[in-house]
């Protein structure tokens, strides 16, 4: 009796592991994408020549709708036009006013100045549009206001504020456009809801709410504008486990909202791009058709009209979507 | 139930195999050594991870040249000539401070190959004058007629249970004639 028992407990788990993984493909099966991305164009190949690249990262637009480009290992920034026809590019490997070490993300605020997130370097620098160096911040620590590693950035044009997602210290902070510290999103951590395990990159909706690609708990995480948490989307229910499935993410590492609250991710370590609803509904997937590793983004960003820009890192190029919805 | 269970085990490795991107060859301009090391670690799976790593070996002033696979998930560093190379204690903890679990060390190192009274075999590393006692295993013990002459020792360790990495002899060649 107590061995019969004591099978039946063991097998349990089995059993609603089996569930789980019934569910999910009948939900994979059962699922229509309510919009789809077309592949519109690529960007650039691999050098040191204006418009090539050498791992590509960080992009973001300007309000005249320029392209700027963390040419991570290049170590410069580069402006392409909306078109992709190369204006310029500054910067050089170093560490003084001007240099790079990693350059790894870019954004642009409502007045054209240009701030670029140094990996190596733990700060920020901020240029004018045509790249003459303003001022910079930040130092290598884990106190508040201090970096390791600054990866991802984002502006809040409304409220003049830059999100920076610190990879290794696993938090988000949030800057005035002078760069004083005004609070921390998100605490290090593992699966539960408002922890960050390694996060990568963070993007700004409409209405000021923060999103968090939140990479090593293969999630994406919301918060409020204030930095309270509000939900998560992947992970498997959540919990940090990667999955390659529809809705759930290995590794995102790139996130970007349009300017209909709709999420696109590049869920680097799926090879693919992503798009969620405002609620975080899966509305479409992108790799290569079959799914290989000819495609590894890393970044993503939206244009004012709606493009869809993703870095290829280790391609060394830029691809650019349409979203379409159905 | 041994079938169930083998489902589901297959199920799961098939589910938690990572997958990464493709990387390249970085070669800094500090002018290149002779030794260099090969790390195979769990978790290397994206850019942001591969770059802390490179980062911990930078800031060791030590490494010319970093190359990464993400698909392997392997890096290879390279020495700049002259500097001393790293202790794998050392490199181990850079891989674990970077995020990741060391799974493989592999060392390439050019040097010489010497005998003690006692028959204790040590190896003196040629740019750096380090010298690190080797374990007198078969490949050293078949090595008698390049002792004390220019070599390359490849040693390799893996990471098993709970016992700390080192690094034991597996080929012993004569230099310039790499295999």
């Amino acid at each position: 009796m107590n061995r019969r028992f004591f099978r039946i407990a063991a097998s349990l788990p089995l059993f609603f592991f089996l569930i789980l993984v019934l569910w999910t493909f009948s939900m994979e099966a059962g699922s229509e994408s309510p919009g789809r991305f077309r592949l519109v164009a690529t960007w650039g190949t691999t050098g040191q020549a204006p418009g090539q690249f050498n791992e590509p990262m960080g992009l973001a637009f300007d309000p005249q709708g320029n392209l700027y480009v963390a040419d991570t290992r290049n170590a410069r920034i580069q402006k392409l036009t909306s078109e992709g026809s190369f204006l310029l590019a500054w910067g050089r490997p170093g560490e003084g006013p001007g240099e790079f070490s990693k350059p790894v993300d870019v954004a642009v605020d409502g007045r054209g100045r240009v701030y670029v997130s140094d990996y190596d370097l733990d700060r920020i620098q901020v240029f004018t549009s045509s790249g003459e160096y303003l001022k910079q911040w930040g130092q290598t620590g884990k106190a508040p206001g201090q970096f390791t590693v600054a990866s991802g950035l984002s502006i809040d044009p409304k409220r003049s504020r830059i999100y920076l997602a610190e990879f290794y210290n696993k938090r988000v902070e949030a800057y005035s456009l002078d760069g004083v510290l005004l609070f921390q999103v998100g605490r290090p951590g593992r699966a539960r809801s408002g922890a960050l395990n390694y996060p990568t990159d963070v993007a700004v909706d409409p209405a000021g709410q923060i999103y968090v690609a939140d990479a090593y708990n293969n999630r994406l995480q919301k918060f409020t504008s204030e930095g309270k948490y509000l939900d998560k989307w992947g992970g498997i229910f959540g919990w940090g486990i990667a999955a390659s499935w529809q809705g759930w993410f290995r590794v995102p590492s790139g996130i970007a909202v349009d300017s209909a609250g709709r999420i696109f991710v590049s869920d680097s370590a799926n090879h693919r791009m992503v798009a969620l609803s405002p609620k975080g509904r899966v509305l479409a997937q992108w790799n290569l058709d079959p799914p290989t590793k000819l495609f590894s983004p890393t970044r993503v960003a939206v244009d004012a009209g709606g493009r869809i820009f993703a870095a290829d890192t280790a391609h060394d190029r830029i691809l650019v979507f349409e979203f379409q919805a159905d | 139930m041994k079938t169930i269970t083998f489902l589901v085990l297959t199920v799961m490795t098939i589910w938690f195999v990572a997958s990464a991107a493709d990387a390249k060859v970085i070669s800094p301009s500090a002018e290149k050594g002779e030794n260099k090391v090969y790390i195979r670690a769990d978790g290397l799976a994206c850019y942001f991870c591969a770059y802390g790593l490179e980062r911990f070996f930078k800031q060791s002033g030590r490494i010319a040249w970093y190359d990464m696979n993400m698909k392997e998930g392997v890096v290879e560093v390279g020495f700049i000539k002259g500097k001393p190379i790293l202790p794998i204690e050392t490199i181990n903890q850079y891989v674990y401070d970077a995020g990741f679990s060391p799974r493989e060390v592999r060392a390439e190192f050019v040097g010489r190959l010497t005998r003690a009274s006692d028959g204790t075999y040590r190896f003196e590393v040629t740019e750096t004058a380090q010298s690190f006692p080797v374990e007198a295993n078969a490949v050293v013990k078949e090595s008698q007629e390049i002792l004390n002459q220019k070599i390359i020792l490849i040693a390799g360790t893996k990471k098993d249970s709970t016992a700390p990495m080192r690094l034991v002899p597996e080929q012993i060649v004569p230099w310039r004639s790499k295999p």
